[in-house]
C-alpha cells in the first residue's frame, strides 16, 4: 500500500499533463459531457419523482374545488384562487399549533438526545473500551427497526391495560403513568424519537473522535489537561462539524414529526388532526383529499423548514470561524 | 490503470484508531471513575435493548399470555406456534411480503446508491456548469415533506402507461436518495485525491473508467453505508405503497402488517402474529448490519469529518 | 486487503441479480389474461373471500373479467386511496362504499347512476332503508351489499355478576346497569366511550331521531345542536362524569387494549368491556376478539328512548358501487347487480364474509342458525341476525356532502371536550358551525337547522 500511494504522489501531473496534451486533443472536446452523464441518471429520477410532482403540489396550491351553490351533488368545478389557499393555511389556527407544538418538541428533545449521544460517544472514546462494539451496536440496533415495527412496539408499551411498565408499577402497587394524555404524549414520542436516532448520532460523534489526530491528545496531556479538559477543550470542538450536521438533520426531522404521531393517534385521544404540521398537511391533502389546500401547507412546511435550516446554518458558521 | 489504493490514503479509518486508547497509560477498565462509565453505558442498553427483547418474549405468547403474563418474562412458549401462524395465514402471504421487501430494498438501494453515488462524484470531483445549482437542489430536497408528495408521485406516475399497481412504481421512485448524493459529495470529497485522477487521466483512462476503476473501489466504505441509510429507508417505506399499489401481493411487509395491525374487518385476534410478524421483519435489517459492520462503520468516519 | 472492498458489490450484485429475477417471473405471473374480446374490470373492497365471489363470476361471464382486490382499511386508508386512484385516472371500475361515504363520493363526481343500467328492475329485491341511502336526487350510486343496524353485543356472566337479570330495555336502564358494572371494580365498564368513533356516535344519535342531516329545496340543513341531538350527547355526558364508561383512547373501539377487554370477561382481570352498542356486523369482532368467553354473550336490542319501541340506527353498511371514470360502465353495473343478486354470491357472502345483507331474500337465509357463542341468555345461542331484523331502522337519515371535514370535527372537539373534562353537548354548536362554514367554503348552500 505504502509503494502505491508513493506512485500516485510521485506522479509529476504537470508534466505529464503537458506531454499527452497534444494527442488526445480531439476527444478532450467532449469531455464537458461527461459531468452531465453522471448527473444524468440521479438528475432524471431527480426530475421524475421530486422536482415535477413537487412543481404539480406548488400549481395545485392556487386552486380550489367549488360547487356553483345547492347541494353540492354534482362534479365540483375547479378554479384558480390565487393566493387564497396560503392566506387561510396562514390564519389556521391548526397550523401555528402545530408549529408550535415541534419547536417546544426539538427545544426539548434534541438537546436532550444530542447530550446523551455525545457523553456515550466521549465515554467509549475514553474510558468504556471493553464491549465497544457491543454497546455500538445496540444503540444502532432501534434505527434499523421499521417504523411501523416501532409504533406497534411502543403502542403496546404505552397502551395502559396490556403495557410492561404499567405492569410493573401495579405490581409495586403504584399507580401506572398516562403514556398517552394530553401532557405526557409529546415527550412519549420524543422517547420513541430519541429511543430511534440516539445511536445513530452517537456513532456519528464517536466516529468523528476516533478521527481526531493523536498527537493532539500528547500536546494536551504535556499541557496537563486532564479527561475532561481534552473532552472539552478538544474533542468536542473537534467534532462540531459533526455536531452540526447531526443538529441540522434533527431539526429537520422535528419540524416534519410524522410517523410516531400518526401511529399513536390510534391509541391516543391527545394527538389530533393538526398536532404537527406535517400530520395537518396528511390529513388535509390525504385523508381530506384536499389536494389544494394541502399543497399549500406542504410548501409552507418546506419553506419554514428552509427558513430555520438557514438561520441555523448561518448562526453556526459564526460560531465555527470564532 | 497499475495502481489502486487499496485503503482510504488520507482519513484515519476508525480501525486504525480503534485500538490505541488501550495503550492509554495506567488504563483499568474497572477503576471506580471508569466504573460509573460502564454502569451508565449498561443503563442506556438496557433501554435501548428493552423493547427489542420485549418483541421477542412477546412472540413466544399466544394472545392470552400476551397481555396476561408478566412481558419481560416467558410463559407457554409459543413461538414455533406463532411462526406457523404468520406463515400460514391469508395463503402465506406474509413470506411473500418479505420477499417484496427485500426485492424492494435491495435492488432500490443498490440502484439508488450507484446513482447517488457517480452524482456525488460529479458533483464533488468535475467542473461543470449548474454544479452548484444541482447541489443546493438536492439540499432543498430534503426540506420538503415528502409524505405530502406521495399523491402527487402518484399522479406523476399514473401519466406513464402500466406503471402504478406494479413492483416499478414502488422500485422507481426509490432510486431517488438527495440525501445519498450529499453524503457521497462528502465521501468523494474527503477520499478521492484530485491528484489521483489527474494521474488515472494521464494513463489514458476514460472518466467513467476512472470513476469505475479507481474511484468506486475507494469508495467502498460509503457507498455501502449510503447502501444501508437507503436500504432502512426502503425497509420503512410506508406511505407510497400504500398509495400507488392495490395488489397486496406485491405489498411490502410493513404495509402488510399495518393493514392486518389496524384492520377493523379482522375477525379474529390477531395480535400474536402481528407481534410475531414485527419481530421477524426486524431480523433481516437487524443482520444486515452485523455484517456489514466493518463498512458502515468506516463510513460513517468518512462521513463525519467534513460536515 | 487488496481484495476486500470488491467483495461486497460482488455480493450486492449477485443480490441485485437474484432480486431482478424474482422479480421478472412475479411480473410476469400478475399479467392477467386480456385475451381480445374480454372485458378486464377491478374490484376493490376490504372484505375477505371477494375473490371467490370474482371467480364464480368469471366462470359464468366469459365476456367479462374481475379481478377482486382486498385493500387495506383502518385508519382511514380505504377512501382516500380510492378518491386518490380516481383523480389520477386509475381508478378500479367497481368498488365497495359504505353508505356514509356515498354522498361525498356524490359531491365529488366519483359514483356513477346506475338508473339507466336496470337498477329498478331489482330494487324490490332490496331492503328500502338501505336503498334510499344509496338514491339521491333521484339517481342512484350502488346496490346496497349489507346494512348495520344497532344493537347491544353484552357478556350476560358479567351482566349477572352486577346482579342485572334482563338487558337494558331503554337508555335510562343502560344507565343504571353502567353503574351495577362499575360497581364490580374500578377496572369494570359498560362500554369503552371512543371520541373519535365518529360514525358509531352518530348512529346514537340518528336511533334518537336527531336527524344531523337533512335537505331543505336547494341548501343542506345542518342540525347538530338540535334538543334531541343534546339530549344524546347529555346522556353520555352523565356516564362520563361519573367515570362509567371507558374513555382510555387507547381501549376504544377496535385497539388493542380494547380488543383485550372483550376478552377480559373471562377473567375480570385488567380492563373488562362488559357490553358493545355495535351494529350486526359486530358478532364477528367480538366472536374474534373474546375468545375465552364462549357461550357468554349474548344480544338484544338497542336500548330505546321510548319503552316498547324497536328503533335503531345504523353503523356502516356499504355497497357496490361502480366508479367515475370507468371505460366499462355498463359491463361494471352487470357486475355490480350480479355480485349483489346472484343466489351464488349472496351465499359466499353470508356464509362466509358474514354480511347482514340488504338484499332481503338473502336475509331469509341468513337468519336461521342459532350461534353457539352467543348462548349467555339463551341455550343453545341466539339467531343473533333476528334481534336485529326485528328493528326498525329509523327513517330520514341523510350524511353529508363533506364526511372527511365532518368525521374531523366532531372527532377533534369530542376529543377536546373528553381530554379536558368539558361536556359532548358543549361541542355540538362549534361542531355544527364548523360544519355549516367548511360546506360554504365549498360553494354548497347550507343552513343551520331551526
Amino acid at each position: 500500500m505504502a509503494t502505491q500511494t508513493e506512485h500516485v504522489a510521485a506522479s509529476p501531473v504537470p508534466e505529464a499533463i503537458t506531454s499527452r496534451a497534444a494527442k488526445p486533443r480531439r476527444t478532450l472536446s467532449l469531455a464537458w459531457i461527461w459531468p452531465y452523464l453522471f448527473i444524468l441518471p440521479f438528475l432524471l429520477v431527480f426530475v421524475t419523482f421530486f422536482v415535477a410532482p413537487f412543481v404539480y403540489d406548488i400549481i395545485q396550491s392556487f386552486y380550489a374545488e367549488k360547487h356553483a351553490g345547492g347541494l353540492g351533488l354534482s362534479p365540483p368545478k375547479v378554479v384558480w384562487v390565487g393566493l387564497d389557499n396560503y392566506v387561510q393555511a396562514l390564519h389556521d389556527p391548526g397550523l401555528w399549533d402545530g408549529f408550535w407544538r415541534v419547536f417546544v418538541f426539538g427545544i426539548v428533545q434534541i438537546p436532550v438526545m444530542m447530550v446523551l449521544a455525545l457523553l456515550i460517544a466521549l465515554l467509549m472514546d475514553s474510558v468504556v473500551i471493553r464491549f465497544r462494539s457491543f454497546f455500538r451496536l445496540a444503540a444502532f440496533v432501534p434505527y434499523a427497526v421499521p417504523g411501523v415495527v416501532a409504533a406497534i412496539l411502543w403502542g403496546f408499551f404505552y397502551t395502559p391495560g396490556i403495557s410492561p411498565i404499567s405492569q410493573a408499577f401495579r405490581s409495586a402497587q403504584l399507580t401506572p403513568p398516562d403514556f398517552l394524555g394530553p401532557s405526557t404524549i409529546l415527550w412519549s414520542i420524543a422517547n420513541i424519537s430519541t429511543w430511534v436516532y440516539l445511536g445513530y448520532n452517537m456513532l456519528i460523534f464517536f466516529a468523528a473522535m476516533q478521527a481526531i489526530p493523536q498527537e493532539l491528545y500528547e500536546a494536551a496531556r504535556i499541557d496537563g489537561l486532564t479527561e475532561v479538559g481534552i473532552a472539552r477543550h478538544i474533542k468536542i470542538p473537534m467534532i462540531f462539524p459533526a455536531m452540526r450536521l447531526g443538529l441540522l438533520f434533527s431539526i429537520i426531522g422535528s419540524i416534519q414529526l410524522f410517523n410516531e404521531p400518526r401511529i399513536l393517534e390510534n391509541i391516543s385521544g391527545a394527538i389530533n388532526e393538526h398536532f404537527t404540521p406535517n400530520i395537518f398537511a396528511y390529513n388535509i391533502a390525504y385523508i381530506q383529499s384536499n389536494y389544494y389546500y394541502g399543497g399549500a401547507i406542504a410548501a409552507l412546511i418546506g419553506f419554514i423548514t428552509f427558513v430555520f435550516s438557514f438561520a441555523f446554518m448561518t448562526l453556526t458558521q459564526g460560531k465555527k470561524r470564532g | 490503470m497499475a495502481t489502486i489504493p487499496a485503503d482510504l490514503p488520507n482519513v484515519p479509518t476508525e480501525q486504525s484508531g480503534g485500538d490505541r486508547r488501550q495503550v492509554l497509560i495506567g488504563y483499568k477498565a474497572w477503576a471506580p471513575k471508569n466504573m460509573v462509565g460502564y454502569v451508565f453505558l449498561i443503563g442506556m442498553t438496557i433501554y435501548f435493548l428493552t423493547p427489542l427483547y420485549w418483541l421477542f418474549i412477546a412472540s413466544s405468547k399466544d394472545n392470552t399470555d400476551l397481555f396476561a403474563s408478566f412481558g419481560l418474562w416467558f410463559a407457554n412458549f409459543k413461538l414455533l406456534d406463532n411462526l406457523t401462524q404468520l406463515f400460514t395465514y391469508e395463503g402465506g402471504i406474509y413470506l411473500r411480503w418479505i420477499l417484496n421487501t427485500v426485492l424492494y430494498a435491495v435492488v432500490g438501494g443498490a440502484a439508488s446508491t450507484f446513482i447517488a453515488m457517480m452524482a456525488g462524484y460529479a458533483l464533488a470531483k468535475l467542473r461543470f456548469l449548474g454544479n452548484r445549482l444541482l447541489f443546493a437542489m438536492v439540499l432543498g430536497a430534503a426540506l420538503v415533506p415528502l409524505t405530502t408528495l406521495a399523491v402527487p408521485i402518484y399522479l406523476v406516475e399514473s401519466k406513464i402507461p402500466g406503471l402504478t399497481h406494479t413492483y416499478w412504481a414502488v422500485l422507481l421512485p426509490t432510486l431517488l436518495s438527495p440525501f445519498g448524493v450529499f453524503l457521497a459529495r462528502i465521501y468523494a470529497t474527503a477520499s478521492i485525491s484530485d491528484d489521483l485522477i489527474a494521474a488515472a487521466r494521464v494513463d489514458g483512462a476514460s472518466e467513467f473508467r476512472i470513476f469505475w476503476s479507481v474511484a468506486l473501489p475507494i469508495l467502498v466504505p460509503g457507498m455501502i453505508t449510503i447502501f444501508l441509510f437507503q436500504f432502512v429507508a426502503i425497509w420503512n417505506n410506508f406511505f407510497l405503497p400504500l398509495v400507488v399499489l392495490s395488489d397486496p401481493t406485491l405489498f411490502p411487509v410493513n404495509l402488510g402488517l399495518a393493514t392486518w395491525s389496524f384492520d377493523p374487518a379482522a375477525h379474529e385476534l390477531l395480535n400474536n402474529i402481528i407481534v410475531t410478524g414485527s419481530f421477524v421483519a426486524v431480523l433481516p435489517v437487524a443482520v444486515l448490519f452485523l455484517f456489514l459492520q466493518r463498512y458502515w462503520r468506516a463510513g460513517l468516519s468518512l462521513g463525519s469529518v467534513t460536515g | 486487503m487488496q481484495h476486500a472492498p470488491h467483495r461486497p458489490i460482488f455480493a450486492i450484485g449477485t443480490a441485485l441479480l437474484l432480486s431482478l429475477s424474482f422479480l421478472l417471473a412475479a411480473c410476469g405471473t400478475s399479467g392477467g389474461g386480456s385475451s381480445s374480446g374480454v372485458v378486464n374490470l377491478t374490484f376493490w373492497s376490504f372484505n375477505q373471500q371477494i375473490t371467490e365471489q370474482a371467480a364464480a363470476f368469471n366462470a359464468t361471464h366469459p365476456n367479462i373479467h374481475v379481478t377482486a382486490l382486498k385493500e387495506p382499511s383502518g385508519f382511514g386508508q380505504y377512501y382516500p386511496k380510492v378518491l386518490a386512484a380516481i383523480k389520477a385516472g386509475d381508478a378500479p371500475d367497481v368498488a365497495l362504499i359504505e353508505y356514509q361515504y356515498v354522498p361525498t363520493f356524490v359531491s365529488r363526481g366519483a359514483l356513477v347512476d346506475l338508473t339507466p343500467y336496470g337498477a329498478n328492475d331489482v330494487k324490490s329485491q332490496f331492503d328500502p332503508g338501505a336503498w334510499s341511502l344509496e338514491s339521491i336526487n333521484g339517481a342512484f350510486y350502488g346496490y346496497p351489499q349489507d346494512t348495520g343496524p344497532e344493537g347491544l353485543f353484552y357478556d350476560a356472566k358479567t351482566f349477572a355478576k352486577a346482579g342485572i337479570t334482563s338487558p337494558p330495555a331503554t337508555w335510562a336502564d343502560y344507565a343504571t346497569d353502567a353503574a351495577k358494572i362499575h360497581a364490580l371494580g374500578k377496572n369494570y365498564y359498560i362500554s369503552a366511550f371512543s371520541a373519535t368513533n365518529t360514525g358509531w356516535f352518530q348512529a346514537l344519535e340518528w336511533q334518537a331521531g336527531a336527524l344531523w342531516f337533512s335537505t331543505s329545496g336547494n341548501s343542506w340543513v345542518v342540525n347538530v345542536n338540535s334538543a334531541k341531538s343534546q339530549q344524546v350527547a347529555a346522556f353520555w355526558d352523565n356516564l362520563i362524569n361519573k367515570g362509567l364508561v371507558d374513555t382510555t383512547a387507547a381501549d376504544g373501539d377496535f385497539q388493542p387494549g380494547w380488543n383485550a377487554g372483550l376478552d377480559n370477561n373471562a377473567t375480570g382481570k385488567g380492563t373488562v368491556i362488559a357490553s358493545w352498542i355495535s351494529a350486526v356486523w359486530g358478532q364477528g369482532v367480538v366472536k374474534g376478539d373474546a375468545t375465552h368467553t364462549t357461550g357468554q354473550w349474548a344480544v338484544a336490542q338497542e336500548p330505546q328512548w321510548t319503552a316498547g319501541n324497536h328503533d335503531a340506527g345504523a353503523w356502516g353498511g356499504s355497497g357496490i358501487s361502480v366508479i367515475a371514470g370507468t371505460k366499462h360502465p355498463k359491463e361494471a353495473a352487470e357486475f355490480a347487480q350480479w355480485y349483489l343478486t346472484d343466489p351464488a354470491s349472496l351465499k359466499i357472502g353470508v356464509n362466509e364474509i358474514g354480511w347482514y345483507p340488504s338484499n332481503l331474500q338473502a336475509r331469509q337465509t341468513a337468519l336461521s342458525t342459532p350461534d353457539p357463542f352467543f348462548a349467555g341468555a339463551t341455550s343453545g345461542g341466539q339467531i343473533v341476525d333476528q334481534t336485529f331484523a326485528n328493528e326498525n331502522l329509523v327513517q330520514g337519515w341523510a350524511f353529508p356532502p363533506d364526511l372527511d371535514a365532518v368525521t374531523n370535527f366532531q372527532g377533534n372537539d369530542f376529543n377536546t371536550a373528553i381530554t379536558n373534562h368539558l361536556s359532548l353537548v358543549g361541542q355540538l354548536p362549534n361542531i355544527q358551525n364548523q360544519i355549516i362554514s367548511d360546506l360554504t367554503s365549498l360553494g354548497i348552500t347550507a343552513t343551520a337547522g331551526s
